[in-house]
């Protein structure tokens, strides 16, 4: 009879372990000490590939860069030992942590699937996580975005992606709540997973690290009556001004100048203004992404890596 | 009833008309059968077809039994399993008499649930086996298929109760009612004791 070599995932908990809303002991993970006993409950998984899994995080505040970054850490750790990981995480942020991922992992050459369960903790509940809602779901939605992620996992496919409900999509394009995911669809989930080819297949190539980010970002609405130049002034420590105008009716190129004026040093300013074809001039950058925050994210990574302004402007476009 | 068969691609002849046999018997069950094999074909009503694309879950999240041809390891039974013990859905686990299914080695005795059912097989006992699966699965609920069309004429009070129960939910007000009467059956004594004389007669 033909065997096949067993395949192994590290599950990575960063909130989002929900399977069912009783909360008994391992319904969900909010300590190290859930992790175990949520193992056991999804024992099914174990037939796909061996599992171990990895507290990083509770999930019940902000989960943001420094969460990320700690995931990432454990998967460069991990990395020779594991064939796939999947990364757990609070429901209502995956999208953001998988453009996050992708940013800090860059090449990696074996997958990072991200999910998260739509049910809440009495934990979650309790720290006010806003419950999403949401057609898919109940306890099976849950179980079924797990065991499709663990499947993802040993597939041959590389790089974050983010499995939800019948779609996985490549993670840093995506857009939108998980209420209205939008994003590159790599593959389809029916009778088993069905990637349209577009995925990148696993490498042997080294994962590399690029976990730092410039936290000192200012970041400035355009708003109609905002004193511009008043307001730079008090950016004496800021590293660079994120600038989104949320508003029309805002004179760009004025308010720029103005801003300009009122930075006491050679600050970079960095314009998000996806759907407007107004080319700044040096020494303001642009910045493509898929939303506003992830946006604000990618500049934080590229003022974290590097200080030159020309590296500045290829890494944000 | 909405059943998956998953085998795996195979040049045996032996398992090949071991497909042959259980497609028959599902085919004789009259049920709606979606399988990999030989080409792929899915077969669903439009109504599971339609809630699967507006609810964006995998069809497999409707399947109401699960049939493997497991003699064979395989990763995409492994995935199709997990999700089975997940949905508490029957499952038929076939392999060829003779065979061990490595698939079970990972899992122990207790995670194993009582609605897994593992069966050794020969070609003289295939086709019985599947219909005994079939016939042994009406003690658990399943999703019937409605296929009986029936036109009922209600009062304007009754239409505007079904709306102010369905308005802003994802069913329709046929589903409500179906709902509703397969709840009153699950409670009518008088009715499942029947049933179960009339089961243990055939």
């Amino acid at each position: 009879m033909a065997t096949l070599s067993r395949k192994s995932v590290a599950l990575l908990f960063l909130g989002g372990a929900a399977i069912d809303e009783r909360d008994r002991l391992g319904d969900s993970v909010s300590r190290a000490a859930h992790v175990k006993p949520w193992m056991g409950r999804m024992a099914e998984m174990d037939i796909i590939a061996d599992t171990k899994g990895f507290f990083i995080a509770d999930g019940l505040g902000h989960v943001g860069i420094r969460d990320w970054s700690r995931a990432a850490r454990t998967i460069v750790e991990q990395y020779q030992e594991f064939d796939g990981f999947v990364v757990v995480h609070q429901f209502g942020t995956v999208p953001t942590a998988a453009f996050a991922l992708s940013l800090i992992l860059g090449q990696i050459g074996k997958p990072v699937v991200i999910t998260g369960s739509p049910l809440l903790s009495a934990a979650e509940r309790a720290a006010g996580v806003p419950k999403l809602k949401i057609a898919t779901g109940g306890e099976f939605g849950a179980r079924a975005n797990f065991i499709n992620a663990v499947q993802v996992a040993v597939s041959d496919v590389a790089g974050v992606t983010v499995v939800y409900g019948s779609h996985i999509y490549r993670g840093e394009t995506l857009a939108g709540s998980m209420t209205a995911l939008a994003g590159e669809v790599l593959g389809k989930i029916d009778f088993g997973i069905r990637f349209f080819g577009q995925q990148s297949k696993r490498t042997s190539r080294k994962v590399q690290l690029h976990d730092r980010f410039e936290e000192q970002v200012a970041v400035v609405e355009l708003l109609p009556g905002v004193d511009v130049q008043r307001l730079a002034k008090s950016m004496s420590r800021t590293r660079a001004v994120f600038l989104s105008p949320t508003e029309g009716g805002v004179h760009l190129q004025a308010a720029i100048e103005s801003l300009l004026k009122g930075l006491t040093q050679k600050t970079p300013i960095v314009l998000y203004q996806p759907n407007d074809s107004f080319e700044p001039a040096a020494p303001v950058l642009r910045v493509t992404a898929p939303t506003r925050s992830t946006a604000l994210l990618k500049t934080m990574w590229v003022l974290g890596q590097t200080t030159n302004l020309g590296t500045m402007r290829k890494l944000l476009s | 009833m909405h059943v998956y068969f998953y085998g795996p691609r195979t040049k045996q002849p032996e398992r090949r008309s071991a497909y042959v046999v259980i497609k028959e018997a599902l085919r004789l069950a009259d049920v709606y059968v979606s399988t990999n094999t030989e080409e792929e074909e899915v077969q669903v009503s439009a109504e599971v077809m339609a809630d699967s694309r507006e609810r964006d879950v995998p069809l497999l999240e409707r399947m109401d039994a699960f049939l493997f041809e497991g003699t064979t390891s395989d990763p995409e039974i492994g995935f199709l399993l997990a999700h089975a013990i997940a949905l508490k859905k029957p499952v038929l686990y076939l392999y060829q008499r003779g065979s061990v299914p490595q698939v079970f080695s990972h899992l122990s005795r207790r995670e194993l649930p009582k609605y897994i059912n593992v069966v050794a097989y020969d070609q003289a006992s295939l086709g019985r086996q599947v219909t005994e699966f079939l016939r042994s699965t009406s003690g658990v609920r399943l999703r019937e298929v409605p296929r009986i069309k029936f036109t009922l004429r209600i009062t304007s009070s009754i239409e505007e109760y079904l709306h102010f129960k369905t308005h802003n939910t994802k069913i329709t007000k046929a589903d409500y009612l179906r709902q509703e009467i397969e709840q009153t059956m699950e409670q009518d004594e008088e009715w499942q004791t029947y049933q179960h004389k009339r089961r243990q007669a055939d």
